[in-house]
């Protein structure tokens, strides 16, 4: 088996506010292989894009902290390289895409301007050689009328398009790992499908490594290879996708899948989880999860619970497994 | 795997725990907020305004022949009678300065008040009715807004002719725009939000909208202005003051103070040095009194 | 973008006409101007014969309707004490407060804008503390104030520079010195309202999207803060700035009349004094008219820099 691309070990990113400090990341350990999609899952606040951030260490400072774990990226520890070896990973070797295409752009330059950019500072290019590669990767992300939308801004496109410019400057250095951050969250659910399948086809085209961080486990379910479940700054379960849909282990992940109306079921309430996510200022004793958590036991609430392996590929971290058998 | 619990201490982290250590940390907090530099400047100026007739050891128009130019106390001709020097005419600085902060704040609180008022009531139609009489309203406003102010009010104050309600006319005319301006920003980003949509779907009249939703909306916007406003305007009446127009001359003025003082300026420094460092520290007073309510009532303020 | 243009230079032209109204108003509020511009020892006779060689006997809207048709013409009166056409004797003294105000805005600019960005790029350091209260005094300091002070300070306490008069202006060797005092005083407002739109636009740009999108794709912070952060920064700074400029020709008056700088606004001042006001009328409406136009020049340039103005929007 190959070496993983990426492989976070024990990362902890915490914040320090004037009301105590918030553990935003503590303790998150995952593997990302060549060529495969993660998905990170969880509800809004348990620590997905801070995660993300820590890895291309773009947290802000210093109101925030990366106080401990290692992120090898192809073998060398991201969190002990300089600022300026930093910067060039940053777009060259990792690509990131942010959730809302309007935001990210600057609106006072031109798309192949910003397109342009990545391709200007990390790989030198310059003149007609630069601007063919602008139109062919505006082309690659299926923007209609390339040498057209060049010489337009951002504002002159629709949602859909923006964002797909976002992923064209994502690639631009051809990356060996991509990061995108709620990537179809701020677009119109129809044209979610066809961006999760044009990042589905990069990733094949390219291959692409990514990760994908959604709430939205109907994404998950398109476009990932593998699952990592986050609840209150730590993964609590981790597994391939099938598996995750057909056996989850986690209470939590239960409640997530059972928390999404299916097509062939008949109900007569939806299922929300009760309770609200965790204060990362105020964690609970124990795990995480216990206050909400409808089969918690004693010790659940004492001590946080070790990572096991219920099958194989798929690991989670909770007292009720703590046999290594599946258990509900 | 280690097991983790969330309350094992850090090495190396400071977490604030519960105690009287906190309790003195969060007052200490609390208490930075308040504002302690604005709040005594300008409380020492109203109590000069308010108490002038008593804190003065004379009377500001009375002029003594014999003690014209006595420099102020602390250097080797003054006296403690008179502990910021005298002027041309013998009269005490120190007591002028104690009055002049009378009509300082009090033109100060009325030209504001009115300015903010008309300016006010005209943004909130303008920017509300929309139209036509947004359009007449907003070109008066940008005429007043254009016209050079002090060169305007010179010419009102001769044809007027020096006196104080004159004076608080001629400045209220030249404040009002910039609050007629920056209020009917607000009011076409309130008509934007939906409860005022839903109010007018539910049939609410008209008067009933703006007094109800549009005008408590905007008392923010309003309070923290004329704050930034007062300030201003008395820098304003000093010019006036100062290129002696306005205010009939016997009454202490810190403007006037200043004009009477620049021809002495080499001989006698003391005439023209207080009353503008009375003008600054009020000012001042008032800037950072306003700095601190846009922090308080709203931090997105900022292009005030 | 042409709706947009012409738009603007309607509404422009409109408030030109409301201006031009209420400086005509000015003189007249308290009724007849002749009593006002005629020196009390004057003769009933000699009013008559004035009155009607201005004709302030006839109805307002007539007079106003000369006035404006004079003044296309580009005749706008006499100056009643010297005689001159009001024009001419205002254009001559005109370069000087030109020259003063352009200085006074340059220097507000070369201080404003590196501190106030500065301020917002290293909040809580050492430029921000002094760029906060730089700013703060700037507004707070009454302009003709400091400027005795420096006066006291600089010319009479270390003989310096000289207290008063233009000396030259600015192309000959001395001119300089005449104009430093006069120029950094009436900067002082401006420097600190520039300061704080440039430090506020900025620490707003820095916090958006695409600045961390711009971080994220691997700029260095030095490319990241120049090409992204200062253009969009620069928008809001850029109208507020042009305004100053024609603010600093106002406010001129107070500052020509301490230093003795023989500009518009203390040839206003004398006009004031000695009851000539047609001078004084055309120094309004010019100033408010060069207003207007500024804004408007401003507003056209700023809907070529941002595209989203150019272009109109498609969403």
């Amino acid at each position: 088996m190959p070496d993983p691309l990426l492989e976070v070990r024990d990362l902890r990113t915490y914040f320090f506010t004037r009301y105590g400090v918030g553990k935003a990341v503590d303790g998150v350990s995952f593997v990302v292989n060549e060529a495969e999609t993660l998905g990170l899952v969880g509800e809004s606040g348990c620590g997905k894009t801070v995660t993300a951030m820590s890895i291309v260490r773009t947290i802000p400072r210093p109101a925030a902290k990366i106080i401990g774990g290692e992120v090898l990226f192809e073998g060398s520890d991201l969190l002990k390289l300089s600022d300026s070896e930093m910067r060039d990973v940053r777009g060259k070797q990792i690509g990131v895409i942010l959730q809302d295409p309007m935001l990210s752009l600057d609106p006072l330059f031109t798309i192949g301007n910003q397109v342009a950019e990545p391709l200007q500072w990390h790989m030198q290019m310059s003149g007609s050689g630069l601007d063919r590669r602008v139109v062919d990767l505006l082309r690659e992300v299926k923007i209609a009328a390339p040498e057209i939308r060049v010489g337009e801004y951002p504002h002159q496109a629709s949602g859909g398009m923006r964002q797909r410019m976002v992923g064209a400057m994502a690639i631009a250095c051809t990356p060996k790992l991509l990061i995108a951050d709620e990537p179809t969250t701020a677009l119109d659910v129809t044209i979610q499908a066809q961006y999760l399948d044009l990042l589905t086809e990069l990733k094949t085209t390219h291959r692409l490594a990514m990760i994908l961080i959604t709430h939205d486990l109907g994404v998950v379910a398109r476009v990932c290879d593998r699952v990592a479940v986050m609840y209150g700054g730590r993964i609590v379960e981790t597994a391939p996708v099938k598996e995750i849909y057909a056996a989850p282990a986690h209470p939590y992940t239960q409640a997530l899948i059972g928390s999404v109306p299916k097509m062939d079921q008949r109900t007569d309430e939806l299922y929300a989880i009760e309770g609200q996510p965790p204060d990362v200022r105020n964690l609970p004793p124990g795990c995480t999860f216990s206050p909400r958590c409808p089969f918690a036991m004693d010790i659940c609430r004492q001590e946080f619970p070790p990572e096991v392996a219920v099958a194989s590929g798929h690991t989670v971290k909770c007292w009720l497994h703590q046999d290594g058998k599946h258990g509900s | 795997m280690a097991v983790q619990t969330s309350a094992e201490p850090l090495a190396g982290l400071r977490t604030p725990r519960p105690g009287p250590g906190a309790w003195f940390a969060k007052a200490a907090r609390e208490i930075s907020h308040i504002p302690i530099i604005p709040g005594t400047l300008l409380t020492l100026v109203i109590i000069a305004a308010i108490f002038a007739d008593f804190l003065a050891p004379h009377t500001p128009s009375a002029f003594d022949l014999e003690q014209t130019f006595r420099p102020p106390a602390w250097e080797a001709d003054g006296a403690w009678d008179h502990p910021l020097g005298t002027d041309n005419l013998g009269r005490d600085v120190y007591s002028r300065i104690l009055h002049g902060s009378r009509l300082a704040l009090f033109v100060g609180f009325v030209v504001v008040f009115i300015a903010g008022s008309v300016g006010t009531t005209l943004a909130i139609t303008a920017g509300y009715m929309g139209g036509p009489v947004e359009a007449i309203i907003m070109r008066v406003t940008d005429a007043f807004f254009s016209l050079p102010f002090l060169t305007v009010a010179l010419v009102l104050a001769a044809v007027l002719g020096p006196s104080l309600p004159n004076l608080i006319i001629i400045l209220a005319l030249g404040g009002w725009t910039r609050y007629a301006r920056v209020i009917r920003g607000e009011v076409l980003r309130l008509k934007e939000i939906d409860f005022v949509a839903a109010a007018k779907l539910a049939g609410t009249p008209t008067p009933m909208i703006l007094f109800k939703h549009i005008f408590p909306n905007v008392t923010n916007t309003m309070v923290v202005l004329a704050t930034l406003e007062l300030g201003g305007t008395i820098i304003a009446a000093a010019s006036l003051g100062f290129l002696g127009v306005g205010v009939p001359q016997e009454i202490p003025t810190w403007g006037g103070m200043l004009s009477e003082g620049r021809p002495y300026i080499a001989s006698a420094w003391w005439i023209a040095t207080f009353p503008g460092l009375a003008i600054t520290f009020t000012v001042l007073g008032t800037n950072l009194l306003g700095d601190w309510l846009r922090w308080r009532l709203d931090p997105q303020f900022r292009q005030l | 973008m042409r709706e947009y243009i012409i738009g603007r230079v309607m509404q422009g032209f409109a408030t030109i006409v409301v201006v031009s109204m209420i400086v005509f108003l000015l003189t007249r509020i308290s009724g007849d101007p002749t009593d006002l511009m005629m020196s009390p020892q004057a003769t009933e006779e000699e009013r008559q014969i004035f009155r009607r060689l201005q004709g302030f006997d006839q109805p307002l809207w007539q007079q106003y309707v000369t006035f404006v048709t004079n003044a296309m013409r580009g005749d706008l009166g006499k100056s009643i004490r010297w005689g001159e056409p009001v024009v001419s004797l205002v254009w001559q003294r005109f370069p000087n407060t030109l020259q003063l105000a352009l200085t006074a805005f340059l220097i507000a600019l070369l201080v404003g804008l590196p501190v106030g960005a500065l301020s917002a790029l290293r909040p809580n350091g050492f430029f921000d503390s002094f760029g906060k209260i730089f700013a703060l005094l700037g507004q707070s300091i009454p302009s003709f104030w400091l400027g005795i002070m420096l006066i006291l300070l600089l010319s009479v306490h270390f003989g310096l520079l000289p207290t008063s008069g233009r000396g030259g202006g600015l192309f000959t060797p001395n001119g300089w010195k005449y104009m430093i005092m006069p120029a950094l005083c009436l900067s002082t407002f401006s420097m600190a309202a520039i300061t704080r739109l440039t430090r506020s636009g900025m620490l707003d740009v820095l916090d958006s999207e695409y600045i961390k999108m711009v971080r994220l794709k691997g700029a260095s912070e030095t490319m990241l803060v120049w090409k992204h952060a200062m253009k969009n920064a620069m928008i809001p700074v850029l109208t507020v700035a042009s305004l100053q400029l024609v603010g600093l020709l106002n406010g001129s008056v107070v500052i020509e009349s301490v230093f003795g700088w023989p500009g518009i606004g203390s040839l206003a001042v004398q006009a004031i004094f000695g009851r000539d006001y047609t001078v004084v009328q055309f120094v309004a409406l010019m100033t408010s008219v060069m207003f207007i136009t500024t804004n408007l020049v401003v507003d056209i340039l700023y809907a070529y820099i941002d595209p989203r103005i150019r272009y109109g929007r498609t969403d």
